[in-house]
């Protein structure tokens, strides 16, 4: 009691972390089990070592899916910080510096993010299917019916629309974030600056980016996570085999199809899954610890 | 003060953390049966719309005969195999549940932890056409077949459905072979309209596009293969892969429709884009929903010879859980719907045309669907029948058949890669 007594905090915590090990902890570890074996989710458990990783890693056919969703991950990683994080900078400044409108603006923006990812994507698909989508009947009745495309089953620009959707989802808790950041930045220094001669632009290059670092960390973690674990967008733009041609095929849309099997007459694999999962996991680990090092390095 | 302070933090910690304990399920969930009284209330998961509002019906008359039991039905949609799979571990499961029969290895599965009720010599299935007893046995360690479900009302199949007014407008006829089938679409393109609306987001939407083809193109290579006298790499396949993709080229299916799937197909089609789509028999409750106006007509695609050829599955029934608390009332259900008048229900209710022979379609694209010279297995199930030990060519189709309509696979390709994982050593059991 004493002990409990000296540190309450504990008392809190425990019931939380009782709970959060039982549901999550645990099932993890278990996965790791489910992984040497050969099971349907249902039925008996057959033992089979590490078939699975070998399958997964070596197998000819299903490492090139698996490794060809990784690079789809990391393609997908790398458009957030060219295009999304810059546009998120962008929008934060914009309403940082209160231009006219910029409640109405802020609103719009964190509406699809506050709608949630399931209707924002199922929206698109409304918006640029090829036969019933809203952009191809717009170029439609303008007579550029050369311009209108199979947006989500031609590869050339599936992948660039599912990058338009979750810029378009993408942005809004970003943008929050700097929104704060630029916020903590002291006025007296933004007041120096404008005394002493310097532009708009000089402003923001040199004292409001370098002074985002904390914001743009936090962003840049939480955007290669989501970014390794991405699955609702592309699930339901793409379905569950990636699309045309597996063009939008992710780690997650590949553990899904394996391990719960198709809709019709499909076969779960869950003991499979669970090898990819634990392999997902591996993969995010490294990438994160990587990622760690090089932010820290930049650090100043 | 303090003391005060310190019994309203234990009070509010302890409303925290039972929150938490409050979506772990409970007596409200409707998995479990109970008795209240003399009524006995059985649950039944279904695992699409359709179906259940026919189950609805089927147990409304079982319900005047039984009043003292009574069926819920929850449909469980899209995610009914991870629920049911979850359930039945939990040992939580419905008293009846929708199942695919042998078609794939689910109840087997569920079988072997004991989840089924067995059924054999319990239900009387002789008027039954053996093709649709087929799919529905499981072979137990000494080989014997043993029933743990019962026989679906309907067959699946796929047709082509068309725009009667757009038809007539044009002087179109129901086509008779092959060859008149391509002169309407040319009939079409020319009066600059989309003969067929294509959807090809997922390999189901590709397939039932590609099957009745292939029904209409190489009919006898699907007889031999289901008798196991052919393989599936073949000349015959490749004709039919052919004849899709020479469709695609020359206009006859929609633009832009790779990445719509069967929801947009069918809306694409519903708003009149296109004049024909070629789908699963049980898209018309969709189609009509979408435009009550549609002037909805059904034909089987003809075959080049002459006469119409029909793609069909039989469906599978429901099954009992074996550790159901009234096996008895369970049992009683299962027998119902393998009556007649339970099977008449059903299959007028789904528009779905009749397995069981003295079921009467009450529509005439019902009748339309059901109306074909020659009825063919599915590809699909085809190449499932002689798997290699560890491979699904199954699967192989459903990762690679976007792939292949897509041009980054050919159909030469794709068919030695499903052909390859064939044992051709092993019998099919049918």
């Amino acid at each position: 009691m004493n002990f409990l007594k000296k540190r309450p905090y504990i008392a809190f915590m425990l019931p939380g972390l009782i709970l959060y090990t039982i549901f999550v902890v645990y099932p993890m570890i278990d996965s790791i089990r489910y992984s040497f074996y050969d099971w349907a989710g249902v039925g008996p458990m057959k033992f089979i070592g590490l078939k699975n990783y070998y399958k997964l890693l070596f197998d000819p056919r299903t490492s090139e899916m698996f490794f060809t969703a990784f690079f789809h991950n990391l393609k997908y990683i790398f458009y957030t910080f060219v295009i999304i994080t810059p546009i998120q900078i962008l929008f934060a400044y914009l309403i940082y510096t209160k231009i006219k409108g910029h409640k109405i603006f802020q609103l719009l923006i964190l509406m699809p993010w506050v709608i949630g990812n399931v209707i924002t994507s199922f929206f698109f698909m409304l918006v640029f299917d090829g036969q019933m989508g809203i952009i191809n009947d717009v170029l439609n009745k303008f007579n550029m019916q050369n311009l209108q495309q199979d947006w989500f089953g031609n590869p050339k620009f599936s992948f660039g629309v599912l990058i338009i959707a979750a810029t378009w989802i993408g942005i809004g808790y970003g943008m929050i974030l700097i929104i704060a950041n630029m916020k903590d930045i002291p006025d007296s220094i933004i007041e120096a600056s404008m005394v002493d001669g310097a532009s708009g632009l000089t402003r923001f290059f040199k004292i409001i980016l370098p002074m985002l670092w904390p914001s743009l960390t936090n962003i840049i973690v939480l955007d290669t996570l989501f970014g390794l674990t991405l699955f609702d967008i592309p699930y339901l733009i793409a379905g569950p085999n990636g699309g045309s041609s597996g063009s939008m095929d992710f780690m997650s849309t590949f553990f899904y199809r394996y391990a719960f099997g198709s809709s019709l007459n499909g076969d779960a694999a869950f003991g499979f899954g669970a090898s990819v999962s634990v392999i997902m996991f591996i993969m995010i680990f490294a990438v994160s610890v990587i990622q760690r090092k090089v932010l820290k390095k930049l650090e100043y | 003060m303090k003391r005060k302070s310190k019994l309203i933090s234990l009070v509010l910690t302890v409303a925290v953390m039972s929150s938490m304990f409050v979506g772990c399920g409970g007596k409200n969930d409707v998995t479990s049966s109970d008795t209240s009284k003399d009524t006995i209330n059985l649950t039944l998961w279904e695992h699409e719309s359709n179906y259940a509002k026919a189950d609805k019906e089927v147990i409304k008359l079982f319900e005047e005969k039984h009043p003292n039991i009574k069926i819920e039905v929850v449909d469980k949609g899209t995610q009914y195999d991870t629920l049911l799979s979850t359930a039945i571990q939990a040992g939580d499961a419905p008293d009846i549940f929708w199942t695919n029969g042998n078609k794939d290895t689910r109840l087997s599965s569920i079988v072997k932890i004991g989840g089924a009720m067995d059924l054999t010599d319990k239900i009387d299935i002789s008027q039954y056409d053996p093709m649709a007893k087929s799919v529905l046995y499981l072979k137990d360690e000494s080989g014997n077949k043993k029933l743990y479900c019962t026989p679906g009302s309907t067959i699946d199949t796929r047709a082509v459905f068309y725009h009667k007014d757009i038809f007539d407008k044009y002087g179109i006829k129901v086509p008779n072979n092959l060859a008149e089938f391509e002169a309407a679409c040319e009939t079409l393109k020319k009066n600059g309209v989309t003969p067929i609306t294509l959807m090809a987001k997922t390999s189901w939407d590709i397939l039932f596009t590609l099957e009745p083809i292939m029904a209409a193109v190489a009919p006898d290579w699907l007889d031999d293969a289901a008798a196991g006298k052919a393989n599936v790499n073949d000349p015959r396949v490749i004709k039919a892969f052919n004849k899709m993709k020479e469709w695609m080229d020359k206009g006859y299916f929609s633009a832009n429709g790779l990445g719509s799937d069967g929801n947009a197909g069918l809306l694409n089609f519903s708003k009149q884009n296109t004049a024909m789509i070629i789908a699963g028999s049980w898209v018309v409750t969709d189609i009509s929903k979408n435009n009550p106006k549609v002037q909805l007509g059904a034909f089987q695609m003809p075959m080049e010879n002459n006469g119409k050829a029909s793609v069909i599955g039989y469906s599978v029934g429901w099954a009992g859980y074996a550790k159901t608390k009234h096996p008895e009332e369970v049992l009683e259900y299962l027998k119902f719907v393998t009556t007649l008048e339970a099977q008449t229900v059903f299959a007028n209710t789904l528009n779905g045309i009749p397995s069981l022979k003295g079921i009467e379609a009450k529509d005439q694209i019902t009748k339309d669907m059901a109306t074909a010279d020659k009825r063919v297995d599915s590809f699909y199930s085809i190449i499932g029948y002689r798997p290699k030990d560890d491979t699904s060519p199954r699967k192989l189709w459903e990762d690679d058949s976007t792939k292949w309509i897509g041009g980054k696979m050919t159909a030469e390709d794709l068919i030695k890669e499903i052909d390859a994982a064939q044992d051709y050593t092993k019998k099919i059991d049918n």
